[in-house]
């Protein structure tokens, strides 16, 4: 663990990303308490505020919305939503996925060939097609998106899972256990999934990035979450009408869903290259020649 | 008088490589002198600097993290390190040429071999169908059979022999006056071994190149080089003709290189010993494949049983299979009498505490995130009736203390260890359930040679002091001779010749037994040249060719 | 190769019978199924009529079957709003999606080619440093919010392009830009770690070794390995892409596929809902094996029908 601090620490670009993740995570906590009620009224008055002016106080900095409600408040507000959902779907389908993965690559059984052909016509899905259906015909509401959500992305992390499963499984230290007589379950809770996790988590981030943006697709096209329920990707539907004319109300909540989604993926994308010690190297050189690795042998 | 200029030169050469604990001086100021037509072995083992040397004349050192810090470089006269790349590279395959070391990954996987080969050709500056043709004589010459048709299969189509072949057609391609040869042979099986080798020599005489030889193996050394350097740490230790530094080696690493890894006579077991494993007339397909056949051994109490054979001679599918790793076909498998396949839940884990093993690969067997604790204690949270809980730690510490490691080490990670050492950990493994058997599936192949003695000093310890019978695979016959009671040969997935070492080294009946000795590359350049001449004598004409005809 | 097709095309089938038979099992299992062909205000009668007369009180499996075989026979029923057969009006749509697709698909293989390449030859280099934060950002940015952020300085305040409807080039130049973010981001990541690895392969060094330039290194021996992994990613871009393009569409207000679909739902129009999703899904399908093919001509370690890349 304090190694892997060391390094983030050192990489200053996901360290900022890092930071910024956590202080938006704190900020969709603490909503409750720092967003009073009034500030989620219509205000007519104050419809279209402009951004940037502070003469009706620092909530309306970023302006106001159709209502008059402040954008800023709104944007804390959605946060507590669409981040809600997005852990849960990731959290969900993270269980899941690395579950049905870890198992189907350890046994070779039939039924876990079944499962994994299954798993790829799901894949094969357009998500968002199959999410509309669902959402037609069921209704939206926050934990049906978070159904359907974690059902397209059930297969990325049940792939990830199995293909690490696979090959974790073919090194000798896995022979070893078997030849101590090692069940399947030991296998699998003492090496399997202590190994494949880190990779696992990596993707997690990248997930995470991808569910928000499905989220706030479905919502902007106007199957997703529905009033008064809020998210980001509401705020930017809602804002379209008046792109000529009052054009931050559909340009914060994009930008909040950007920075979060371009955050998550950098921390993945660190994860990733911070686990595996070959990426790691190759990441650190500098090379003008085409790279060509040459073999440091370590002291015999 | 005029001097002749040596052909290649390196003055006194220093690479630095950086790394993340600091400088690593991989080479220390070295020098060498090749004439034209010469042929010289650097030896020496893994973190010696050999390979790095090899690289820095071809200039394939990565610039980070290596640098290149003094010293100098000179082919025919002309500083190689000071030349402009676009100089350098009409150098490169035209008049200096390299054959690497695993030629699987140094062929590109998705262009025909043909067209790989015509490439040298072809860059500089050969007309197309000038290289195709050349192309498909060198394959014919290197001893690819139906060179025509061969020219547009793919690196996967080909055995690993051909494959060197191929490589070594390619370097040959333009005739250069140097080639350059890295471990030519590490990753090919003895027998094939000696034909590439021969096919190296054929070429080199019928070209008057010059032959540079990186290699770890002394025996191959004495069989291609007139010169040999050691390297040891970047620096060479020694230097000379083979014959004197063979003959009589000064330095004290030369020496222990010599030695060989096995010193002390090899305990006898009585044939009264207990019978524990008896394997009858096992049968184990692949597939379609028939990997062994009617394979029958049998292994007594506290035996040192090796089994010696090539690739795809079947050696490490019999152990997997009496580790019950794998099914067989046909035949029974008994330990003590009772079929290991018809055992029943209890019995199944006796077994599994009499039987264990090391594997071959140092860095795969252990799991990189377990604490060596961790590992050590493994079986038995497995095997929970061996050993209650509060007695692991001091257990783990006697074992660990009994393979040559200390208490202080349990904390830490795999990473931390050498591969000796991990092998070390693994033995210690192997020994915490107190097993009658322990089956080493090439235990030392991945190792140095020095560190090979060491590892097998272990284990002879280990079986005197813990009455252990020891079923050892590997496809290295010179390990075995003074560590083995009892040798198998295995040739095609069936056993070839059975007996005590002593029969089977001093009166070997089958053929097979018999080339597989000659193979064996020792450090004595008058033997070898004998072998040799009598390999020609038996076969006439081009063996190595005609070997490859037979898919070798 | 007709067999491996033929193979491919029975999985997709598979797949898009799956496909039905979640839709199928959405709108019988889920309530009454005239709320999905009528309008909400229909009366009771109205529903039990048009019930007996669609077979839905018969037993499920019956209604699958003629369900299927409905379809098989291109009857996908009528559009309510339309008042045209379903299939007519998404067949209409659908050139319009698939020159989306193909325009935006082909410029994001050859410029994320082209771009990965500069990057991995230099890595960490100034054109890296350059590249690999942009295409991290695009791959991150939710497509409808550029779109608008688009719309809004290119059209509205630099009015260079016209902000929606189709007719002339011009109103495509938008659109594809848009839309060819996202793939370009991650191909070209693709393509630059995986030119990375070849670059840094041992048969890189045997073609240093026998001297050949940097370009020939890089074009003909790691190019050709890297367009593998490419390739695979590729195929699963094509899925997304479909994904993107409804949003496209509707921001701009292109009649495709995916307008027509979104508009359907908000019309509560089931039956042209259905015959859109599954043109797309067919769509997707085709895309996949024309993929598998090209991957499976490039790599001679494949034999065709096995599952090596898996």
């Amino acid at each position: 663990m304090r190694p892997m601090l060391g390094r983030l620490v050192h990489d200053k670009v996901a360290l900022v990303a890092a930071l910024y993740l956590l202080a938006v995570v704190v900020v969709a906590l603490v909503a409750p308490l720092i967003v009073d009620a009034s500030l989620m009224r219509s205000n007519l008055r104050l419809r279209h505020l402009p951004p940037l002016h502070v003469d009706h106080g620092w909530w309306y900095v970023l302006g106001g919305d159709a209502l008059g409600r402040s954008m800023l408040a709104r944007l804390v507000v959605a946060a507590r939503t669409t981040l809600a959902i997005s852990f849960a779907t990731v959290a969900l389908s993270l269980v899941i996925g690395a579950a049905i993965g870890l198992v189907a690559g350890l046994s070779n059984a039939w039924w876990s060939t079944a499962i994994m052909r299954a798993i790829d016509v799901l894949m094969s899905i357009p998500s968002l097609l199959l999410a509309m259906v669902v959402l037609f015909v069921i209704g939206a509401s926050p934990l049906v998106v978070v159904m359907i959500l974690t059902v397209t992305r059930i297969p990325i992390f049940a792939r990830t899972a199995r293909s690490q499963a696979l090959e974790i499984r073919e090194r000798p230290f896995v022979s070893a256990s078997r030849v101590m007589g090692a069940s399947s379950l030991h296998l699998l809770v003492r090496h399997m999934a202590p190994l494949a996790l880190p990779t696992l988590f990596a993707v997690a981030a990248l997930e995470f990035a991808q569910v928000m943006l499905a989220e706030s697709t479905l919502t902007f096209l106007g199957i997703g979450v529905q009033p008064p329920d809020v998210t980001w990707g509401l705020m930017v539907s809602d804002g379209q009408r008046y792109l000529a004319t009052a054009w931050w109300s559909a340009l914060w909540p994009g930008l909040v869903i950007a920075s979060i989604a371009l955050a998550a993926t950098i921390l993945g994308n660190w994860f990733q290259v911070a686990n595996d010690p070959v990426l790691r190297a190759r990441s650190a050189r500098k090379s003008r020649a085409p790279a060509v690795e040459s073999k440091v042998a370590s002291n015999a | 008088m005029l001097s002749k200029t040596p052909l290649l030169e390196i003055d006194n050469l220093v690479v630095d490589f950086e790394t993340p604990g600091g400088m690593f001086n991989a080479v220390r100021g070295i020098s060498l002198c090749l004439e034209q037509g010469g042929s010289h072995a650097i030896i020496g083992e893994s973190g010696s600097g050999k390979s790095v040397t090899a690289s820095a004349i071809m200039s394939l050192i990565d610039t980070p993290p290596g640098h290149v810090r003094g010293g100098d470089i000179r082919f025919q006269g002309h500083s190689i390190l000071s030349m402009p790349r676009a100089e350098r590279r009409r150098l490169y395959g035209r008049h200096i040429a390299m054959v690497f070391q695993d030629p699987a990954a140094h062929l590109n996987p998705v262009y025909p071999v043909g067209w790989q080969i015509a490439e040298v050709c072809r860059i500089h500056g050969r007309p197309a169908s000038e290289a195709k043709r050349s192309a498909i004589a060198l394959m014919d010459r290197v001893g690819i059979g139906d060179a025509a048709r061969r020219y547009h299969a793919f690196p996967h189509q080909f055995s690993g022999g051909q494959r060197q072949r191929i490589m070594i057609a390619m370097a040959m391609a333009l005739r250069p006056e140097l080639l350059i040869a890295d471990e030519p042979t590490t990753a090919l099986d003895v027998t094939v071994q000696a034909q590439i080798l021969e096919l190296i020599r054929e070429l080199q005489q019928e070209n008057g190149s010059a032959l540079l030889l990186i290699t770890h193996d002394l025996g191959v050394a004495a069989d291609i080089a007139r010169t040999v350097s050691v390297m040891r740490r970047g620096e060479f230790v020694e230097e000379g003709t083979v014959a004197d530094v063979f003959g009589a080696p000064r330095h004290s690493y030369t020496r222990k290189l010599l030695e060989g890894r096995t010193s002390s006579r090899p305990q006898v077991t009585t044939a009264d010993a207990e019978l524990l494993l008896d394997v009858k007339d096992v049968s184990i397909d692949y597939g379609a494949v028939r990997a062994v056949s009617d394979v029958s051994l049998q292994l007594r109490h506290n035996e040192v049983l090796c089994v010696v054979g090539e690739s795809g001679s079947g050696k490490s599918t019999i152990a997997n299979a009496i580790l019950r790793l794998r099914e067989i076909t046909s035949g029974s498998i008994c330990y003590r009498g009772a079929d290991i396949h018809k055992l029943g839940r209890a019995e199944l884990g006796a077994y599994h505490r009499a039987v264990q093993a090391v594997f071959q690969d140092p860095f795969g067997s252990l799991n990189p995130r377990m604490s060596v604790f961790d590992i050590i204690c493994e079986p038995w949270s497995i095997q929970r009736s061996v050993l209650p809980k509060g007695e692991w730690r001091q257990r783990s510490v006697e074992l660990m203390e009994s393979v040559g490691l200390t208490a202080g080490d349990l904390g830490k990670y795999p990473s931390e260890f050498s591969g000796g050492q991990r092998q070390r950990i693994a033995i210690a493994r192997a020994l915490a359930l107190q097993s009658e058997i322990i089956v080493c599936d090439e235990a030392v192949s991945a190792l140095d040679m020095t560190v090979q003695g060491q590892i097998i000093s272990l284990l002879q310890e280990v079986r005197a002091r813990m009455g252990v019978a020891l079923l050892f695979i590997t496809h290295d016959l010179t390990l075995v001779r003074n560590f083995a009671d009892r040798v198998i040969v295995m040739k095609a997935g069936a056993i070839v010749e059975q007996g005590s070492t002593e029969d089977v080294f001093s009166n070997p009946k089958h053929g097979y037994t018999r080339t597989l000795l000659a193979a064996c590359p020792v450090p004595d350049p008058v033997v070898q040249r004998e072998r040799r001449d009598a390999a020609k004598r038996a076969s006439g004409g081009h063996p190595a060719a005609r070997a490859s005809a037979r898919g070798a | 190769m007709a067999r491996y097709v033929l193979r491919r095309a029975l999985q997709s089938l598979y797949a898009v019978l799956m496909l039905l038979l979640i839709v199928f099992a959405m709108t019988r299992l889920t309530g009454d199924p005239t709320n999905q062909y009528l309008p909400l205000s229909a009366s009771p009668q109205a529903r039990a009529d048009f019930a007996a007369l669609h077979g839905f009180n018969d037993p499920y499996y019956v209604q699958f079957i003629r369900y299927v075989s409905d379809l098989a026979h291109g009857d996908f029923g009528q559009s309510l709003f339309k008042q045209r057969p379903a299939m007519e009006v998404a067949l209409e749509a659908f050139p319009i999606t698939l020159t989306l697709a193909f325009f935006t698909m082909s410029i994001a293989l050859v410029l994320s080619i082209v771009l990965g390449s500069l990057a991995a030859m230099r890595p960490n280099g100034r054109f890296d440093r350059m590249i690999s934060p942009l295409t991290i950002f695009t791959a991150s940015a939710p497509t409808f919010w550029v779109a608008l952020v688009a719309i809004f300085v290119f059209a509205m305040m630099l009015g260079w392009v016209p902000t929606s409807g189709m007719g002339t080039p011009a109103h495509w130049i938008l659109p594809v830009c848009v839309l060819v973010l996202t793939p370009l981001g991650v191909l070209t990541q693709v393509v630059r770690s995986s030119m990375v690895s070849s670059l840094s392969a041992p048969y890189a060094k045997t073609a240093l070794a026998k001297g050949a330039s940097d370009a020939r290194v890089v074009f003909v021996h790691a190019l050709r390995n890297s367009l593998l992994p490419l390739i695979t990613i590729a195929g699963v871009q094509a899925t997304g892409l479909v994904n993107g393009a409804v949003v496209i569409e509707t921001i701009f207000g292109f009649p495709g596929i995916g307008k027509v679909m979104i508009d359907s739902i908000r019309d509560r129009d089931f039956s042209l809902t259905i015959a859109c999703i599954l043109l797309a899904a067919v769509v997707v399908y085709a895309m996949n094996v024309a993929i598998d093919i090209m991957y499976a001509r490039l790599d001679p370690r494949v034999q065709i029908g096995g599952e090596a890349r898996r």
